[in-house]
């Protein structure tokens, strides 16, 4: 998993708060469904040919 | 790589994202037949595809398409009520897409499905006739409300 989760300030009418500038993507896709399936979350396949 | 905030946000907060390069894991993309990049898949919790997105999309295109996926997963789950409730949002949050127009459809389906109450569908028709005129969800919505 990469680990280059960057934060920015993220100001909205309830106030300001720490939110997520980058994706903190996983290469895994089996691990990614299981969680899921666990966590009843939604999981996003993002497939790319575009240099890494 | 998503250089807009909003995009990178909303996928952190709504999806487990995984990446997968054609040269690194080419099995998955026969896996999941996937024929063009860049390509999306939004999948259920429990490993259904919700949403197929294929192609480049500016980021409100995409934001909205993200969201319509979230309501296809809803959908796929029967929650009838969060998959209208993420349809309208799609409506309300990004009216100039192309998603918005689908995104009415299905919350008027949604809204229909809840309860079987027809006149969720005449409501529906009705609306297609005031916006998205000229699209293809609104001769799929033609046949109500008139």
């Amino acid at each position: 998993m990469q680990r280059t989760r960057h934060y920015r300030l993220l100001e909205t009418p309830g106030g300001t708060h720490m939110a997520y500038a980058t994706v903190e993507w996983t290469r895994d896709v089996d691990a990614a469904l299981e969680r899921g399936r666990q966590e009843r979350r939604a999981v996003m396949l993002d497939f790319s040919a575009a240099p890494a | 790589m998503y250089p807009d905030p909003r995009v990178a946000e909303f996928i952190m907060r709504h999806f487990i994202p995984v990446k997968i390069h054609i040269k690194e894991q080419p099995g998955m993309w026969k896996r999941f037949s996937v024929r063009w990049t860049p390509t999306i898949l939004v999948m259920s919790p429990d490993g259904e595809e919700a949403r197929r997105i294929e192609g480049f999309l500016p980021a409100d295109e995409l934001l909205a398409q993200l969201e319509l996926g979230l309501g296809f997963v809803a959908v796929n789950h029967k929650q009838w009520k969060e998959a209208e409730q993420e349809f309208r949002a799609v409506v309300d949050g990004h009216p100039d897409t192309d998603a918005a127009p689908e995104a009415l459809y299905w919350a008027g389906v949604s809204k229909y499905s809840a309860n079987h109450d027809a006149a969720a569908l005449q409501e529906l028709g009705q609306a297609f006739r005031q916006r998205y005129t000229d699209t293809g969800w609104a001769k799929r919505a033609s046949i109500w409300g008139g």
